[in-house]
């Protein structure tokens, strides 16, 4: 290993771990040498913190100062950062969390994800209006790009929201299985929980599905006419929602 | 990288303040990693203030010091961002960051020695190359020095420039900051860089840490900075200054303040040269 490459381990290994093979390679005496490198070892933990406290400020809140800093340093000896922004640190704290605080995490970490995914435009009714009936069986339609689904199985989405309408937090409730769908229209970041037979229409739309896919699915349950109507209803809430993508 | 005048860095806090009216600010500089993300506000807001000001990307993860590879996917997304928002300049800081495919997020000090003169010049050609431009290298602040350096920090700033021929962006709270931690004279430093190569002023504020100063740029310019900086705009007449603020931003209004206070001190600084 050259020199350079050598000083540099050990300065790394002195800021992750508090290795003091470092130290005689620093100007000065002891005491200073400790306290100077002492700046660099609190600037690395502090930086993190804040940047997992920019990710997760619901969870901050509902944890406490003090318990989330707990959870920050334990993730932060055991995560050191690879990315080259540190907007992408953080992404498995929800590994050092459990029930609704693990949820209340992987929440914050999606709308994160959702707030600069990759911008799409939205397929409009005059689209729509524009397609003549006999084009629709075979129309294929696709999710907007900014689309992300969760599943929660406590009240970690009605936590956040109320966190974030700065009104108490609902008490813990018993179990109850909820899918969401997390999208962004323009630059605001939206969100609704969805029925089950709802996520696999959207889940088979990823698979690349037809119109006429969805209805055969639906008609498995109800009348050939009813799934038509169903998947036509969902249709257009889709796409007032700004959920199907315009384009391919 | 032009004479820009006088800018700030752009903060989240202060986008639609920013877009909103017009203001005394002749240009912006913009962190290059925070604009690295596929779509959605960040690159909103940006293409929106691109129509209105000279932007220039300050980069904070280029790593140039390390030794560990050059991380090329990073650099062909630094090259595509540019392509997006056409700046002015593309600056990062003379430091490192990591090795190991690790990224300490902080900007670590190198070795004042021939090795890592040689190791950083080689690196900025290959940069320089990819970005198809010079780039701008600032001095960071440093709280240790290391034994066997071969030479001063001034002079390791000016070497490493002239062998990678790349620009300088010079941050004058950071000369000030390491004149105090490791005892140099800050106007030495200085009249040490060469010139032409100084295409940028940052300032910004620091703390105190006992006997030492930590840049935190969480306060105003302070002034012992200030009079600094009356010696760098006279001599560095090809530099455009900037004021940096990350942590306790105050209104867009305060830092509009603050940087006619940088006009002011400019201009008779250079009439005083003149
Ligand atoms: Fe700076």
């Amino acid at each position: 290993m050259t020199h350079l490459a050598t000083l540099q381990a050990q300065i790394q290994q002195r800021v992750l771990r508090g290795d003091t093979a470092i130290e005689p390679q620093v100007a000065g005496r002891a005491q200073d040498v400790a306290l100077r490198l002492g700046i660099y070892e609190h600037a690395y933990r502090a930086r993190l913190k804040e940047a997992l406290g920019m990710a997760y400020p619901v969870l901050r809140e509902c944890l406490g100062r003090d318990a989330f800093d707990a959870v920050a340093t334990a993730y932060i000896d055991s995560a050191p950062p690879t990315h080259r922004s540190i907007r992408w640190y953080g992404a498995a704290l929800h590994r050092e969390l459990r029930g609704m605080h693990a949820e209340l995490a992987r929440w914050e970490w999606l709308l994160g994800e959702v707030f600069d995914a990759a911008d799409d435009r939205a397929l409009t009714e005059a689209d729509l209006a524009r397609l003549a009936p006999t084009d629709w069986p075979a129309l294929r339609l696709r999710l907007h790009r900014t689309v992300r689904f969760c599943e929660t199985t406590t009240n970690a989405v009605a936590c956040w929201q109320a966190a974030a309408a700065l009104v108490p937090l609902p008490p813990p409730r018993d179990p109850e299985r909820l899918w969401w769908v997390v999208w962004r229209r323009d630059v605001s970041t939206r969100f609704r929980s969805t029925p089950l037979d709802e996520v696999r229409a959207f889940m088979r739309l990823g698979a690349g599905a037809t119109f006429a896919d969805l209805c055969a699915d639906l008609a498995r349950d109800m009348t050939g006419r009813e799934a038509a109507m169903r998947a036509a209803t969902w249709l257009k809430r889709w796409i007032g929602e700004g959920l199907i993508g315009r384009g391919c | 990288m032009r004479q820009l005048g006088f800018g700030l860095g752009l903060r989240p806090d202060h986008y639609d303040a920013v877009l909103d009216g017009a203001h005394r600010i002749d240009w912006f500089e913009v962190t290059t990693e925070n604009y690295l993300v596929p779509g959605g506000k960040p690159l909103h807001y940006l293409e929106r203030l691109r129509e209105r000001y000279p932007l220039v990307m300050h980069g904070v993860s280029l790593s140039i010091g390390s030794t560990a590879p050059l991380d090329f996917a990073y650099l062909h997304s630094v090259r595509e961002l540019a392509r997006r928002i056409e700046p002015e300049g593309i600056s990062d800081h003379l430091c490192w960051t990591g090795v190991d495919g690790v990224n300490l997020h902080d900007l670590l000090p190198l070795p004042h020695t021939d090795e890592a003169i040689e190791h950083v010049a080689a690196r900025v050609r290959q940069v320089q190359d990819v970005l198809g431009r010079r780039i701008m290298l600032e001095n960071v602040s440093s709280y240790v020095s290391f034994r066997g350096a071969q030479m001063s920090e001034s002079g390791f700033v000016a070497a490493v420039s002239e062998a990678a021929d790349c620009l300088l962006l010079l941050d004058v709270n950071n000369v000030y900051v390491n004149s105090v931690n490791h005892g140099f004279d800050p106007v030495s430093y200085l009249n040490a860089l060469p010139v032409e190569r100084v295409r940028q002023l940052h300032l910004a504020g620091h703390s105190r840490r006992g006997h030492l100063l930590v840049d935190t740029h969480d306060a105003p310019v302070a002034d012992a900075v200030w009079r600094l900086y009356e010696v760098a705009a006279a001599r560095f007449v090809h530099a455009s200054t900037m004021i940096e603020r990350d942590d306790r931003i105050p209104p867009l209004a305060d830092l509009v303040d603050e940087l006619d206070h940088a006009r002011r001190l400019a201009a008779s600084a250079l009439e005083a040269a003149a």
